[in-house]
């Protein structure tokens, strides 16, 4: 049986390969005794490889995330947070004032509350427009879920 | 920790409560910063890499499926803020060297150095001089394989390549190591 190629014994030894594949491989290596010590060198790189990478120093990433998680929105955040939230009500309200306008006759009313879901800077936020005809009245707020 | 624990965090933190989300923290910081430094170029980049990668996760936490494994999430979120970090320092670089005309040597950091390369006489420090010498790709790859222990699939999906190309980087990696294993076995 022809020796098979690096390719095949790297995915041999990453446990890569599919079962009719590694047991081919496997077949090979136990009568080949030149690629059994090619694949015994290709392991020994693999756990030199293993530990290679934790002889790096770790700084200590907790205190510096935790605070800034727990730190307080800063005011450009929230500006940024404003305006956007800002762009979403006005792009609501002309679809309401275009399409949902009053349709009271005379001496009647109308009140309505409109809840608007949107998705600001990773935020849900949800816009509550109470509008009502008598009095005229308009109240729109926003809470961030 | 467990992944069984890690969803409870997960979803603690969903519920309100940052601080559950320090001992996920805790538990990924050296795999997420080993990540970013195979990336990136300074271990100060890959520091703040690697802390920003937290903050973008846990904003990010109600986009992940517990049925998947978080540790693959998490790598993948890592993977794609040091490659925007990379391209974002590239055009700077690019704009900075257009006007000055200099040659481009930031590459070679402390760690790096060719005095480095001269000075490390053991195997390991060889292996490890060797690997710093690898471009990003293969870094990550192999990291991931042989640090993290991650199937050709999992590292596929975290650095958004097709499988196939995984174990050519696997391969192309480990032959670029030898390459440089051999040269330096010639020079020492």
């Amino acid at each position: 049986m022809k020796c098979l190629n690096e390719f095949v014994y790297t995915m041999f030894l990453d446990n890569e390969l599919e079962p009719e594949e590694r047991k081919r491989a496997a077949a090979h290596l136990e009568l080949c005794p030149k690629c059994r010590e090619r694949v015994e060198k290709m392991q020994e790189e693999n756990r030199a490889l293993t530990t290679v990478f934790d002889e790096t120093d770790t700084p200590d990433l907790v205190p510096m995330v935790m605070n800034k998680l727990t730190a307080p929105a800063s005011p450009r955040h929230f500006l940024r947070w404003a305006m956007a939230a800002a762009i979403v009500l006005a792009g609501f309200l002309s679809f309401f004032l275009w399409f949902a306008g009053p349709t009271t006759g005379p001496g009647e009313t109308e009140t309505r509350i409109i809840i608007c879901n949107a998705r600001v800077e990773g935020h849900d936020v949800q816009s509550h427009i109470f509008d009502s005809t008598d009095p005229d009245i308009t109240f729109i707020w926003f809470e961030k879920q | 920790m467990k992944n069984e624990e890690i969803i409870f965090a997960v979803k603690q933190c969903l519920n309100g409560r940052t601080n559950a989300f320090s001992p996920i923290v805790r538990h990924f910081q050296k795999r997420i910063y080993l990540l970013c430094l195979q990336l990136l170029e300074t271990p100060q980049d890959a520091e703040d890499a690697a802390a920003e990668v937290f903050i973008k996760s846990y904003n990010a936490l109600h986009t992940f499926n517990p049925q998947y494994n978080f540790s693959t999430w998490i790598f993948k979120i890592a993977v794609n803020h040091s490659l925007e970090i990379l391209r974002k320092q590239k055009r700077e670089r690019n704009y900075l060297d257009s006007l000055t005309q200099s040659p481009n040597h930031s590459h070679l950091t402390a760690a790096h150095s060719p005095a480095d390369v001269f000075f490390n006489h053991s195997q390991q420090n060889a292996l490890r001089t060797a690997v710093d010498t690898l471009p990003g790709k293969y870094r990550t790859a192999l990291m991931l394989k042989y640090h993290e222990g991650f199937s050709y699939q999992q590292i596929g999906d975290i650095m958004d390549i097709p499988v196939n190309t995984v174990g050519s980087l696997i391969l192309r990696g480990k032959n670029a190591l030898r390459e440089t294993l051999k040269e330096k076995e010639g020079t020492l």
